[in-house]
């Protein structure tokens, strides 16, 4: 998977209104220089993968689950299950630097346990076993930190 | 005897085909609208051989094959066909149709011009930029247009 970086596009159309071609050329010129975007063509990503606004996504997926740099999101979703009655604890991480999430929840006198996600791709999983009692679900308790 | 030889039909003189090659390599810049904006970057990297096959009788028109190879990210294959008009001995402009073929599709339309630098003669430098739009296929981003601007240096030869 190609590493996501901020969309840094050069536009044409927020170039100043009244600046002399020579400015814009110049703009024009850094702007490729340092904001060379990340896909133009679908091969520019690998096989799994299609560009879609300056970014590989999933084909068919929406750039909020595209797996780039949307592993809080992916976290935070595949804790949910956590919500169940019982001791649940259930954490996220993230090999991209996004957020990373971490849930806690304890409560009535059944042991629960942990519920892991893990992020790749946009995919998430996770395995989460809660028995008996009653108790603050995970989601709740969830403390999302990063991006 | 004599009649004969006098009504001989002489021999024509034979059109003879010129053909070049060249074997270059080029780069510069990508760019297409990815539904955030223009967004540019730099054009893969591509080997390039091409051929350039006219007649003596119509010295400065040409037809021309370019095949190409992008070397960076993922490896894809393109072709180049077109007309070619010498405007000087040493400049000749291209005009013609390109597309990438494989792993994934590209259409669409270019314009170029090269430059020779003789080294002797059959022998040449080239020196050539062309200007590229696809807008059609299926490696563009979304349904935007894909745009090439390349600079490019080679070896062109006579055969």
């Amino acid at each position: 998977m190609r590493a996501s970086r901020s969309a840094c596009v050069f536009r044409g159309a927020n170039l100043p209104a009244r600046a002399p071609r020579r400015c814009s050329l110049l703009l024009g010129a850094l702007a490729l220089a340092g904001c060379a975007a990340n896909c133009l063509r679908d091969s520019d990503c690998d096989d799994a993968h299609v560009c879609r606004h300056d970014r590989c996504e999933l084909p068919g997926s929406s750039a909020s689950d595209s797996g780039l740099g949307n592993a809080g999101e992916a976290g935070a979703a595949a804790l949910g299950p956590s919500t169940s009655s019982g001791g649940a604890a259930g954490s996220a991480s993230t090999p991209n630097g996004g957020a990373a999430g971490s849930a806690s929840g304890a409560g009535g006198s059944a042991s629960g346990a942990g519920g892991s996600a893990s992020d790749a791709g946009g995919s998430a999983s996770v395995t989460d076993t809660a028995s008996g009692g009653s108790a603050t679900g995970g989601r709740e308790n969830l403390d999302a930190s990063g991006d | 005897m004599v009649l004969v030889v006098v009504c001989l039909p002489a021999t024509a003189r034979a059109q003879s085909w010129v053909s070049d090659v060249q074997l270059g390599l080029a780069s510069g810049i990508e760019g297409a609208d990815t539904g955030h904006g223009v967004a540019w970057q730099r054009a893969r990297l591509r080997l390039i051989v091409g051929l350039d096959l006219g007649n003596d009788e119509t010295g400065s028109e040409a037809y021309g094959v370019r095949s190409f190879v992008e070397l960076e990210r993922s490896l894809s294959v393109g072709a180049e066909v077109g007309y070619v008009r010498w405007v000087i001995p040493e400049l000749s402009l291209f005009f013609g149709g390109v597309a990438v073929l494989a792993p994934r599709t590209l259409f669409g339309g270019t314009v170029a011009a090269n430059y020779v630098f003789p080294l002797g003669k059959r022998l040449g430098l080239a020196v050539f930029s062309s200007f590229s739009v696809l807008p059609l296929g299926s490696d563009r981003p979304g349904s935007g247009v894909v745009v090439w601007g390349l600079l490019g240096v080679g070896i062109r030869g006579r055969l």
